[in-house]
C-alpha cells in the first residue's frame, strides 16, 4: 500500500503507524524489524521473536529463547534422584506431573524395578489429569489469540476443577512432586475417585462448549484454516511431536506405541489425527485429545486395582550404571530423559528432551511469508510453554 | 460404560528391527562403526566422528529413522567438585551405614568412565533418531577430539538440528562444521565458557556446600512426629500384648506411605515435613493383625457395574 504513495506521505504513514504500535519498532529504509516480546501476551512467558517485516508480511522470524533458562541439565548433576523430580516439575508448569513420570520411569528402568499395578494406574490418572489441566488452557487461550475472549474464561473456570483434584490427591496444585522411584508418595484420599467422575463430566461439557463456540465460527475458521501448514516430512525433520505431529497426519502416540509400565494399555481410547496440518487441525486434534483423556481417566477410575502403591526400594536410592532413554506422550508432545548413571546418588548426565523446544524451532520455517497476525495464530496453535523451551 | 478390554496390545518393539538397523549400519559403515550395544529394546551405536554425517544420513534416508529426536553431547570427565559430594561408599541396599555414607562428601572419582558402547575421548556427541512407523529408536554416538571437539553438521539432513547444534555448541563447545550460523541460543552473547562441561564450576555450589546445611531449630519432643510415632508404637504394642496373643506383628509390616525420605535428612537436624494426614490411619494405629492388602493384578475384565466404588483410602 505504501508503494503507491508519494515519499512525504509514505514517511508520514510510517511515522503514524509507528506511533500507534505499542511495540518496539525500528524504522529502516526497507521494511522493518519488529521485536515481539520478551514480554508479550502471545508468547506465554518470555519468548522473544525478532521478525523482519515487509509491510504486513513476515520476511523472516527468529525466536530468541533463553530469557528463562534455568540450567536444569546442569543442576541435575548435583542433585540426588529424588531431588530431581522437584526440578523437573518446573519444566512444563501447566502439566507438572507429566514431567516427573518419564524421569522416574527412566530411573526405574535402570534399577530394574517396576511400580506396583495400583501405582501405575494412579500415575496414569494423574498424568491424564495433567494433560487435561494443560490442554483446557490451550483450548481457551487459542481463542484469545484470535480475538475471542469468551473461551478463556470458561477454560480457567473448568481447569480449576482439575487443579482441585490434583491438589486433593497430591497436595500441590501446580507442582505435585508426587511421583517416587518405585511408586507414589501416597495413596489416594477417600472419595477422590467419585470427585474425578464428576469433574470428567464437567470437562466433557467444556469440550462441547468449545466445540460450539469456536468450531463452527466463521471467523475462527477463516483465521485458522490453511494457516501455518506443516507437511509430514518437514514435521519429522524438525522433530515435531504430540498433537502438532498428529495434526500433520503422523499416526503416532507414545501412549499407544511405546511399551511403558503405565496403564494406558488397559483402556479403550483412540488416537486422533488430522490430515490438514494447519492451525485448525492442531486445535481440533487437541480438543479430541482432551475428550479421549476424560475417557481414559474414567475407565481407570472404574477399574483401579487394589494393592500397594510402593515397591521395595532401598532408603537411599542408587541407580546402577547405565544409560536409558524414556519418553512419554506429554501434553505438549514427546518428552524424554536421556539418563546416564554411573552408579552414584544422582545422574551423571541427564539430557532433557522437551517437546516445545523442537516444536518452536520450526517457527522460522513456518512463519516465512505469513502475515503478522497469522504468526500469532501459528504460535498459539503450535502451543508451547516457555519453561518447556528454556528448561 | 465401556468395556475395559485391551484396546490394542502395545506393539512390542521387535528386536529384529534393531538388529536389522544394526546389520545394515555395520555393512555400510564397516570399520567406522566402532561399537554397538543392543539391550532393553534399545540400540546404541558408536561411530567414528568422520562417519557421523554418513551414519545419520543412512538412518534417515534408508532405514526409516526419519524423526529427529534430539542432538546433544556428553562430557565424560569425572567431576570431583560436583559429583564427589554425592559419592556414597556404603554397600548398596545396606541400611546401617546410610548416614555415614552421606557424610562422606570428600571422596573423589578420579577415573573417567565411559557409558554404553565405551569411548576413547572425553567428549561424545549424541544423537537420537526415531521411526514413527515401526516405533524403534536408536542413539548414535561419536567420539570427539578433546582439544578441538568438532563434527560435521546434520542441518542439511534435519533442519531441526539447527537449534540442537546451537545449544550443544554453546553448552559443550562442540563445533559443527558446515552449520549455517553457530550463535548463542540460550546464553547471552558475551558469556564465557561452556556450562555443561564438567570442569565448569556451578558457582552456587561453590559458595554454599551441598546438601544445604542449615541451622534447624531443635523440635520439641511433643511436636516431633518421629517421637510421637514411637510413643504410639509402644502403646499399640502394649495393647496388642494384653489383648490377644497374636503372632508377631513385625514380620509383614504394611507398606509405609513414605518409603523414600530425602536422603539428606538426618533425624536430628530436620523432621519429616508431613505428618500423616488425619483421614488416613497411620500404620501404627491400625490393628497389628491386619493383613496388608494382597496385590491384585489389574483386571482385564470389566468390573461389574454394581461393584462398590473403590475409595482407595487405606494405605495398607
Amino acid at each position: 500500500m505504501t508503494a503507491t504513495l508519494p515519499d512525504w506521505r509514505k514517511a508520514a504513514y510510517v511515522a503514524s503507524q509507528a506511533a500507534d504500535a505499542r511495540v518496539n519498532v525500528e524504522i529502516e529504509a526497507e521494511g522493518m524489524t519488529l521485536n515481539i516480546g520478551p514480554q508479550h501476551p502471545a508468547t506465554h512467558g518470555t519468548l522473544r521473536i525478532v521478525a523482519r517485516l515487509d509491510g504486513e508480511q513476515v520476511v523472516w522470524a527468529d525466536p530468541a529463547p533463553g530469557y528463562m533458562h534455568r540450567g536444569y541439565e546442569k543442576l541435575t548433576e548435583v542433585r540426588t534422584y529424588p531431588q530431581v523430580t522437584t526440578l523437573v516439575n518446573r519444566i512444563d508448569w501447566l502439566g507438572s506431573f507429566c514431567n516427573e513420570v518419564p524421569f522416574i520411569l527412566a530411573a526405574e528402568q535402570l534399577m530394574g524395578i517396576e511400580a506396583p499395578a495400583r501405582a501405575q494406574w494412579i500415575r496414569t490418572i494423574l498424568f491424564e489429569l495433567g494433560r487435561i489441566a494443560n490442554l483446557t488452557l490451550f483450548l481457551g487461550d487459542m481463542g484469545v489469540q484470535l480475538g475471542a475472549l469468551t473461551p478463556v474464561f470458561y477454560a480457567f473456570r473448568d481447569r480449576e476443577y482439575v487443579l482441585n483434584l490434583i491438589e486433593g490427591a497430591t497436595g500441590g496444585r501446580f507442582h505435585p512432586n508426587f511421583d517416587r522411584i518405585g511408586g507414589l508418595k501416597d495413596d489416594l484420599p477417600k472419595g477422590w475417585l467419585d470427585e474425578v467422575r464428576t469433574v470428567m463430566v464437567k470437562i466433557e461439557d467444556f469440550c462441547t462448549e468449545m466445540d460450539d463456540l469456536l468450531m463452527g465460527n466463521p471467523i475462527f475458521e477463516k483465521r485458522t484454516r490453511g494457516i501455518g501448514v506443516i507437511p509430514v516430512a518437514v514435521a519429522k525433520e524438525y522433530g515435531l511431536t504430540g498433537a502438532n505431529a498428529r495434526a500433520s497426519g503422523i499416526d503416532w502416540d507414545l501412549r499407544r506405541d511405546e511399551d511403558l509400565p503405565m496403564a494406558w494399555k488397559h483402556c479403550d481410547w483412540k488416537v486422533w489425527t488430522h490430515g490438514d496440518g494447519d492451525s485448525f487441525a492442531r486445535y481440533w486434534v487437541r480438543l479430541q485429545e482432551v475428550r479421549e483423556a476424560t475417557k481414559i481417566v474414567r475407565q481407570l477410575a472404574d477399574g483401579l486395582p487394589k494393592g500397594p502403591i510402593m515397591t521395595k526400594v532401598p532408603k537411599i536410592i542408587k541407580v546402577p550404571a547405565g544409560e536409558a532413554y524414556v519418553w512419554t506422550e506429554n501434553p505438549l508432545g514427546a518428552m524424554g530423559y536421556y539418563l546416564v548413571s554411573q552408579g552414584g546418588l544422582g545422574p551423571f548426565r541427564c539430557k532433557i528432551r522437551t517437546p516445545s523446544f523442537s516444536n518452536i524451532s520450526i517457527l522460522p520455517w513456518v512463519a516465512k511469508g505469513v502475515l503478522v497476525p497469522d504468526m500469532i495464530t501459528i504460535l498459539a496453535s503450535l502451543y508451547f510453554i516457555l519453561g518447556d523451551i528454556d528448561r | 460404560m465401556s468395556d475395559l478390554e485391551v484396546a490394542e496390545a502395545a506393539p512390542a518393539v521387535e528386536a529384529d528391527h534393531h538388529q536389522r538397523i544394526l546389520d545394515r549400519l555395520t555393512r555400510e559403515l564397516g570399520d567406522e562403526l566402532v561399537d554397538s550395544v543392543l539391550e532393553r529394546n534399545d540400540l546404541w551405536v558408536r561411530v567414528e566422528a568422520s562417519a557421523w554425517h554418513r551414519a545419520i544420513e543412512l538412518c534417515q534416508r534408508q532405514l526409516g529413522l526419519s524423526l529427529f529426536v534430539f542432538l546433544s553431547g556428553i562430557d565424560w570427565q569425572a567431576a570431583p567438585g560436583l559429583s564427589g559430594e554425592k559419592t556414597f561408599t556404603g554397600e548398596a541396599g545396606s541400611e546401617e551405614d546410610e548416614l555415614e555414607g552421606m557424610e562422606d562428601d570428600t571422596a573423589v572419582v578420579a577415573e573417567m568412565v565411559h557409558g554404553l558402547t565405551g569411548g576413547q575421548t572425553r567428549f561424545q556427541a549424541l544423537c537420537r533418531l526415531y521411526d514413527t512407523d515401526r516405533h524403534v529408536g536408536i542413539t548414535l554416538k561419536a567420539d570427539l577430539d578433546e582439544q578441538h571437539p568438532a563434527v560435521s553438521t546434520v542441518v542439511d539432513l534435519f533442519r531441526g538440528a539447527d537449534w540442537h547444534e546451537r545449544e550443544t555448541w554453546e553448552m559443550f563447545g562442540f563445533a559443527f562444521t558446515g552449520h549455517p550460523g553457530l550463535r548463542h541460543l540460550y546464553l547471552p552473547g558475551e558469556f564465557e565458557g561452556h556450562p555443561l562441561r564438567k570442569d565448569f564450576p556451578l558457582l552456587a555450589r561453590e559458595v554454599k556446600p551441598w546438601p544445604g546445611i542449615v541451622n534447624v531449630e531443635q523440635i520439641p519432643d511433643a511436636l516431633d512426629p518421629k517421637k510421637i510415632e514411637a510413643a504410639r508404637q509402644m502403646q499399640a504394642d502394649a495393647a496388642a500384648a494384653t489383648a490377644s496373643p497374636s503372632p508377631e506383628n513385625g514380620g509383614e509390616t504394611p507398606v509405609p506411605a513414605e518409603v523414600t525420605p530425602p536422603p539428606e535428612v538426618t533425624p536430628v537436624e530436620r523432621p519429616p515435613l508431613e505428618a500423616p494426614p488425619p483421614g488416613q490411619p497411620s500404620p501404627a494405629e491400625s490393628p497389628p493383625a491386619v493383613d496388608p492388602g494382597p496385590l491384585e493384578a489389574p483386571p482385564v475384565e470389566a468390573p461389574s457395574p454394581g461393584a462398590p466404588p473403590d475409595t482407595g483410602g487405606a494405605p495398607s
